[in-house]
């Protein structure tokens, strides 16, 4: 057996895992889905599929810091997303028009993100295989 | 602590059902039950798994336990090879069980 053909097949399923976008569009404590596009990440993460995370619209809210949650007697998940690295997810995109609608620098931001341009979003989509919207 | 006291303590998949009634006896309970000996390694990863519970409010998978370890006690422990010899069942459920923490979502 020749020695390339021993690599070729993990190559190959490298080549073939699909790179995935999850975009956050609601603000936290609105409803469920922020918690459940963390699962589909911390799922994602178990399978070794590449995933990035797109906070879009509201969503950016999700990452401000300082929430204060205890009034509204709902779980605050800003410590979860904080997890995402340790699931080696660390590629996260912000819009520049909604960092600037809500007044939000990165030092607001519970996490370290990439910020792009509103016109360059659809470009950015069009990157990945699959997206996951909820 | 007793095998029928400690068990009183957990859900039906042996979770400890109120997490602030963990204690070290608890965990030798729960092992002992397992015919499991807890050595300074598994303290190690019980520690480690609890810490990490306090920063992110979740029981970590394998991926981010072996990140953890390997924060902590360097690439020799953070490994989930040392982890899967370390203990007989899944690392993270079994030691999350002990450590008092909620089960692990998405662990394989």
């Amino acid at each position: 057996m020749q020695s390339s053909s021993l690599t070729e097949p993990s190559l190959l399923a490298t080549n073939m895992k699909k790179n995935i976008l999850l975009i956050v569009r609601n603000p936290p404590f609105a409803n469920s889905s922020n918690a459940e596009t963390l699962d589909i990440a911390f799922a994602c993460a178990a399978f070794d599929l590449p995933v990035s995370l797109l906070f879009l619209n509201d969503g950016i809210l999700q990452l401000a810091n300082n929430q204060q949650s205890n009034l509204l007697e709902k779980k605050d998940l800003t410590n979860n997303f904080r997890a995402l690295a340790m699931y080696d997810i660390e590629d996260y995109f912000v819009i520049a028009e909604d960092a600037q609608r809500y007044q939000l620098t990165q030092n607001d931001l519970i996490l370290n993100c990439k910020i792009i341009n509103k016109d360059k979003m659809a470009a950015l989509i069009r990157t990945f295989d699959t997206v996951i919207n909820l | 602590m007793n095998k029928e006291q400690a068990f009183s303590l957990l859900d039906e998949e042996g979770y400890l059902l109120d997490l602030t009634l963990w204690s070290k006896e608890l965990a030798l309970a729960l092992a002992a039950a397992d015919q499991f000996e807890l050595s300074e390694n598994h303290w190690e990863v019980i520690d480690t798994i609890r810490e990490f519970y306090q920063e992110y409010q979740l029981s970590p998978a394998m991926r981010p336990l072996v990140k953890a370890m390997s924060i902590k006690y360097g690439p020799d422990k953070g490994r989930s090879i040392y982890l899967m010899k370390l203990f007989s069942q899944s690392p993270p459920k079994q030691a999350a069980r002990y450590a008092g923490l909620p089960k692990p979502l998405n662990c394989l």
